[in-house]
């Protein structure tokens, strides 16, 4: 092994760095070029979502626990990719070296892992758990079966005339 | 550094025909699942694949068990081909292509999301062949986890109905529950042995490093399997469950993840912790697991029969006969456990995948009925809707008995001689705690003609108040009894070619 | 070793009529091609049987003269084979089995025909034959089975044919509630057979019937086990303890504890006079003729265990003697003509078993082959006068029927007097003998002396209420119109029950039940001639018609019943001479003491006095007065049901209802944990509480079960440690 010397973690502080200098970035550039009018929903902090102050028994939206879930899912994936990664190399070359295949082992292996990541997220996709106004479309198309059904939005002149 | 990492590198002997039938199956799940997006609402199609799938995995299980000289385990260990995966694996396949096709008729009446069904179901099953094939504990606890989730969605499939949601969360709650203390043993038996490796835990336990580590991480697996495959008194959730769930999905839950629990539970202490004579932990170790299920396995049948005695509802009549049934089956557990000789200890083993295979087909055949005869919502499920049916539906009304009288153990039929085999390994041990447990069983089945012969009567005896239409018995449905049916007359007089199948490949695990 | 492939046919043929009326029987709808299909099934099986037992057309001995007993098998296929544990689909005739064969098959065949008769117009006449045919194939499955599992296969399915016949008129309570009762009094008479078969199994190794050889594999036989010198020399001493201390004691106890659920003895004995219920061609066949002398079967099979297991042979002579003079008081003051047979076939049955706890097996099969004739000639004689009476059951509702049934009456009268032992009619040989074994019996004490004071007491009672029966029905005046109790009315208030109109005039029966009747009267009149006790044939006057050693039956059943070691004797020493006895008859007049033979003379004359007697005084009691009050104790059965449900049935229902369920599943979990307090907050509504369980009850019953596993566990942990 080699001697300890700090700097070997030189890059973690740059990692640490960039991730605050991106934070903060954001928030500098939203607030600098982003339009401001000066409504009550506006003014919470999540515009989009659920009120922070008040019952914690409220009920949520479900699509807030899809998305939740759908992220938690593809994120975790991330952790079985990462040590193949740092792996790889070493496997690619030990199979050069030795009789067993231990790269292709491992590629082939992550790659149907990785396929059916992907097959997941089809999955996800075809079945509208991304799609946060199923229902409001159904809605529309709905009525507009029932107005066309009474004989489309302008019936009610004609029978005036 | 590079060769340090090089040294370190185990041979992972991959071995695809060993995990096949699980990777096909597992195929065919995902398959079903990107048909059902892309075509939603095509159950035919979905179920027409699904079994092909079925049909394909157990086309590959025979194939590795009816050619010679393949290998035994792969995976660095983690998968094994024994007579235990296989036999118990040809369970799982069975139950999962019954249950499909009990559920034609469900799937239609009420509507249900079929495409997810089988998806759930398809997994569901490899997570319960992976349980039978693993031979390391991680493996064990993927396919449970697989299982267990799966199941946990198909019990609250019927989305409307309060009890089926009811039934789902409890089943969610409890089940993690009972896998946290399953996970939390795991984790002490690997502390004690510095392995997951089950065959490896056998060798380690005279080296084990805190013997009372082992001790307490045995105790927590007892309670996690317990509750898998419901003994007294982690039985609890069982009745419940049972009973909310859809009548299909509570026949799939008794039959297939029960037996899933019994053929890792078996792995795992049979073969994980057996008797070294000398060894003071093994010893030990090995006293106290066999008492602790000895004790659970007289609780547990005689709970499960007297309870189901006073039941006036069917479904949880059979909820509480399934408890009963696990209790049978760990008679034949714990004479695996006590068996002297290691083919002694294998034909303990055939015996209880025998026992299991004799009850999915009983039972499945039962719920097959109980769900033709529920209709819509389940609600006909109580003892008093079979009121007089006997001879205006004759064929389901003498299908039934029939299942009843072979649950029962009466002779000829399956259930007979699945109780012999699973007394008789016990009763070889001798000892007076295997005496008394096998008298015990017996009486408990003598008792348990009680209720099962209350349905027969109510059948035919009752008077009918309200009307019967007669149920359509669609062609899934006749399958589904035609097979039963032989199943339950075959294992009865034939059942030998059967268990000489089941015992073909010995467990590759030497008595100490 | 004999081979015949003939044997399976012994049972497959009623199988398959059953198979035939049940899938076709309904379709077909004639009574001529369900009752056609049925007998020639039957008739087949009988065929077969006598063929091979008597070695007709066989390339082999008959089964019942082959030397040493040995039996003729067919193996059909192996049922199970795992470890040591071998049972087989085989079937096996020997001597035993072969009489049993004969007889079941005979009197079958009788019974079926004369069943064509009796459920003439009934709507489901298909599905009873059929139930009929399975019956034949389990019994003869009992009988012929060649080892102890195949045998419980028949032991179980004559219980499921038991249960389906006497319930076939399921539109009856009555019937409903008896076949119920059968089924569940059976069951706990199995549960000592399966245990029995299962310590059998552990003791010898084996649950094989015979020596044999299967698939190149010798196969040794559970009574060549315990016939082996090494193992008769350890028979169980005569204790108590020897009951439950796991050897051949034990399996005796428990073989027949399933002895008295299937042959109705104390304390199993209830169900069998309520299974009258069921038509009476089923009463003849199973619960007098076949069925219920499975327990017999079963002793005697095993007779070498019994030899060795003296405290349970004690047991059987007992219980034996028991049953047979508490069911005989019952039989006096019942008013069903069914009943009062249903009482005397217990009774009977009591006497057998007697014999069995004496040692005397081969006059507890005879006595088996002789009531089979009468008794199921009696019953078929009332199923005849039932049928005559348009189902009137209630002897104080006949009289006078020899005018109207002449047949039935000649025939029914030779029934009576060979079940009251008038000498030279069947019953006779065979309760003489079984009088006479136990008052020779030794190794009793003096208990011999006692059992068969009762035995005599009996055959008093015996000859008392058969003629009781015979005198109300036959005898005296007509009585069809005949006001009856208040009370009793309840009980005869089914839907079989046609109000008799006033011209009424009963009528004989068409040919197809008087045949067999007239076959059966012949039977129980000559049928005991084949075993005429030695100290009887060596009469002058009866050797000159017979010859002096014309006890055949005797000589046939000496292999399979042979004693074991002379010294640690039990039951009659007299007895060992008699099976030493071979051949001629010099011989066996050398193993016949002047003195014995004196005795059995002597007692076979008190005993022709006794049945004279009894029939006298039944006579005088009841020929002036036929409808005279019996004490309503005895009419009431000694109040036993009312003392079962009271004592046995409501306990468990009510315990298992209050405790088990409502205490466990709703008070415990509810109650216990909920009742914690502040844990609570929502219980009251009832429907809560009826919903039972929260999921953290549920949780806490694991996490409490959770614990008593972990501290278990600990507990050893801790001794491992220390």
């Amino acid at each position: 092994m080699t001697e300890f010397s700090l700097l070997d973690y030189a890059p973690v502080l740059v990692m640490f760095l960039v991730a605050i200098g991106f934070a903060a970035s954001q928030i500098l550039v939203a607030q600098l070029v982003g339009p401001r009018k000066r409504t009550a929903t506006k003014l919470m902090p999540y515009e989009c979502g659920k009120d922070p102050v008040g019952s914690a028994r409220d009920r949520f939206s479900v699509k807030f626990y899809m998305v939740a879930v759908a992220f938690l899912l593809f994120d975790l994936e991330i952790l079985f990719v990462i040590p193949f990664a740092v792996a790889f190399k070493s496997l690619l070359a030990a199979e050069q070296s030795g009789t067993v295949y231990y790269g292709t082992i491992a590629f082939v292996t992550m790659m149907f892992f990785l396929g059916t990541v992907v097959v997941g997220l089809l999955y996800e996709w075809k079945k509208g758990a991304f799609d946060w106004s199923i229902q409001a479309r159904a809605e529309a198309i709905a009525e507009a079966a029932e107005l066309k059904r009474k004989g489309g939005v302008f019936s009610r002149f004609r029978k005036a005339a | 550094m590079m060769n340090i990492f090089l040294a370190e590198l185990a041979d992972p002997n991959v071995s695809i025909p060993l995990v096949l039938p699980e990777m096909l199956l597992a195929l065919t799940g995902i398959l079903v699942m990107i048909y059902d997006s892309i075509r939603p609402g095509r159950r035919r199609v979905t179920g027409t694949i699904s079994m092909v799938g079925l049909i394909l995995s157990a086309v590959a299980l025979f194939w590795i068990w009816s050619t010679p000289g393949q290998q035994l385990s792969a995976f660095g260990g983690m998968i094994v081909a024994d007579s235990l995966r296989m036999s118990f694996t040809a369970v799982f396949l069975l139950v999962s292509a019954l249950t499909i096709l009990v559920s034609t008729v469900w799937v239609e009446r009420e509507d249900v999301h079929a495409g997810e069904y089988h998806t759930l179901l398809l997994f569901a099953t490899v997570g319960m062949m992976f349980m039978a094939s693993g031979n390391d504990l991680v493996i064990i606890f993927l396919g449970l986890e697989t299982l267990s989730i799966a199941t946990y969605v198909m019990a609250g499939l019927r989305r409307r109905d309060l009890r089926s949601n009811e039934s789902a969360l409890k089943y969610f709650i409890l089940g993690s529950y009972a896998s946290g203390f399953l996970l939390y043993g795991m984790a002490l038996v690997y502390g004690a042995t510095g392995t997951t490796n089950v065959t490896q835990i056998a060798l380690n336990t005279e080296t084990a490093q805190f013997p009372a580590l082992l001790l307490v991480g045995a105790a927590m697996l007892v309670i996690g399997f317990g509750f898998k495959v419901a003994t007294v008194p982690f039985h609890i959730w069982t009745p419940d469950v049972y009973e909310g769930a859809p009548s299909p999905v509570t026949g799939f839950m008794a039959a297939g993840p029960k037996a899933a629990g019994f053929a890792s539970f078996l792995r795992v202490f049979v073969l994980g912790f057996p008797l070294v004579v000398g060894v003071q932990a093994s010893e030990f170790l090995h006293d106290s697991w066999i008492t602790a299920l000895t004790v659970m396995a007289i609780l547990t049948m005689t709970v499960g029969n007297i309870a189901a005695i006073v039941q006036n509802n069917v479904k949880r009549m059979l909820a509480y006969s399934s408890i009963a049934h696990a209790g049978y089956a760990m008679v034949g557990f714990v004479g695996a456990g006590v068996a002297k000789t290691a083919t002694g200890r294998d034909d303990a083993i055939a015996a209880v995948a025998f026992y299991m295979l004799t009850y999915a087909v009983t039972n499945l055949g039962a719920f097959a009925i109980v769900t033709l005869v529920a209709r819509k919502n389940d609600r006909r499920t109580e003892f008093e809707d079979y009121n007089g049916i006997g001879f205006r539906s004759p064929v389901l009304a003498f299908s039934l008995s029939l299942f009843m009288l072979s649950l029962l153990g009466l002779p000829l039929t399956a259930g007979f001689i699945g109780k012999v085999l699973v007394f008789r390994p016990a009763l070889e041990a001798g000892t007076s705690l295997m005496v008394i447990l096998v008298v015990i069983a017996v009486i408990n089945t003598a008792i348990s003609a009680y209720y099962y012969l209350r349905l027969i009567v109510v059948m035919f005896f009752r008077e009918r108040t309200e009307e019967w239409s007669q149920p359509k018995i669609s062609t899934a449905l006749a399958a589904v009894l035609a097979i039963t049916i032989i199943g339950v007359f075959y294992f009865g007089i034939f059942g030998n070619n059967v268990i000489e199948m089941f015992s073909k490949y010995p467990v590759d695990v030497q008595m100490r | 070793m004999f081979e015949n492939n003939y044997l399976s046919l012994i049972i497959f043929a009623p199988l398959a009529g059953a198979v035939i009326n049940w899938f076709f029987g309904k379709r077909a709808n004639s009574e001529m091609f369900s009752g056609a299909v049925a007998c020639t099934a039957v008739g087949i099986s009988t065929v077969v049987a006598f063929m091979i037992a008597f070695g007709i057309g066989t390339p082999h001995q008959g089964a019942l003269f082959i030397p040493e007993g040995k039996p003729v098998l067919d193996h059909i296929w192996t049922w199970i084979q795992v470890g040591d544990f071998r049972a087989d689909f085989g079937l096996g005739m020997d001597r035993l089995s072969g009489i049993y064969a004969l007889f079941v098959t005979f009197v079958g065949l009788l019974i079926h025909i004369f069943a064509t008769g009796y459920m003439h117009g009934d709507k489901g006449f298909y599905r009873f034959f059929a139930y009929l045919n399975l019956f034949m194939f389990s019994m003869l499955t009992l009988v012929l089975a060649d080892n102890f599992l195949l045998m419980f296969v028949g032991w179980e399915g004559v219980g499921l044919c038991s249960y389906l016949l006497i319930g076939y008129y399921i539109n009856k309570d009555e019937a409903r509630r008896a076949a119920k009762k059968a089924f569940v009094m059976n069951r706990i008479g199995d549960w000592g057979v399966l245990m029995g078969v299962f310590l059998i199994f552990t003791i010898t190794g084996s649950v094989s019937f015979f020596d044999k050889a299967v698939d190149g594999q010798a196969v040794q036989s559970v009574f060549s086990w315990v016939q082996n010198s090494a193992n008769v020399s350890q028979a169980d001493p005569f204790t108590w303890g020897a009951i439950f201390a796991g050897g051949l004691t034990s399996v005796g106890v428990l073989l027949f504890i399933g002895a008295t659920g299937k042959s109705a003895q104390i304390p199993l004995l209830t169900w069998l006079p309520d299974a009258m219920a069921g038509p009476t061609p089923v009463s003849a066949l199973i619960h007098a003729a076949t069925m219920v002398t499975a327990g017999v079967y079963l002793v005697v099979r095993c007779n070498s265990i019994y030899q060795l297991a003296p405290t349970a042979m004690f047991i059987i002579a007992v219980i034996g003697a028991a049953t047979a003079i508490f069911a005989a008081t019952i039989g006096l003051a019942q008013n069903d003509i069914k009943k009062v047979l249903a009482y005397s076939t217990v009774s009977q049955l009591g006497y057998m078993f007697l014999a069995c706890g004496v040692g005397a097996f081969v006059a507890a099969i005879f006595h088996v082959m002789t009531h089979a004739f009468f008794k199921a000639l009696l019953f078929l004689g009332s199923g005849s006068v039932i049928h005559g009476m348009h189902h009137e059951q209630d002897m104080r509702r006949m009289g006078n029927l020899k005018k109207y049934m002449p047949i039935t009456f000649f025939t029914m009268v030779t029934g009576w007097l060979a079940i009251a032992g008038i000498p030279f009619f069947a019953g006779f040989f065979s309760k003489d003998e079984i009088l006479y074994k136990t008052f020779a019996a030794q190794g009793l004490g003096n208990w011999n002396y006692f059992l068969w004071g009762i035995g005599i007491v009996t055959a008093v009672l015996t000859a008392v209420y058969m003629t009781r029966m015979m005198v109300m029905t036959f005898w005296g005046s007509e009585r069809f119109h005949q006001e009856l109790p208040e009370e009793d009315q309840a009980d005869h208030d089914d839907d079989d029950h046609h109000e008799i109109p006033a011209d009424f005039k009963p009528h004989e029966s068409p040919w197809t039940m008087t045949v067999p009747l007239v076959a059966l009267a012949v039977l129980s009149t000559f049928g005991g001639l084949v075993g005429i006790p030695y100290a009887l044939s060596s009469l002058p006057v009866v050797s000159s018609i017979v010859g002096e050693e014309a006890n055949h039956f005797e000589e046939t059943l000496k292999p399979v019943v042979k004693k074991l070691g002379a010294d640690e004797s039990h039951g009659a020493e007299s007895e060992v001479k008699h099976f030493l006895a071979e051949g001629s008859s010099e011989e066996a007049a050398a193993h016949h003491s002047p003195e014995e033979i004196a005795a059995e003379r002597w007692l076979a004359l008190f005993s022709v006095l006794l049945a004279a007697g009894g029939i006298a005084i039944g006579w005088f009691m009841f020929a002036g007065n036929p409808l005279r009050k019996m004490p309503k104790v005895l009419e009431r059965k000694w109040y036993l049901d009312e003392i079962y449900n009271k004592a046995i049935v409501d306990p468990i229902t009510e315990g298992s209802r209050r405790f088990l369920w409502k205490g466990f599943d709703l008070g415990f979990i509810d109650g216990t944990i909920n009742g914690l307090g502040s844990f609570v907050t929502e219980i009251g509504s009832l429907f809560r509480r009826i919903q039972v369980g929260f999921v953290r009850s549920y949780a806490a019953i694991i996490l409490f079960g959770a614990l008593v596993v972990l501290g278990y566990f600990i507990y050893y942990a801790y001794r491992t440690i220390g």
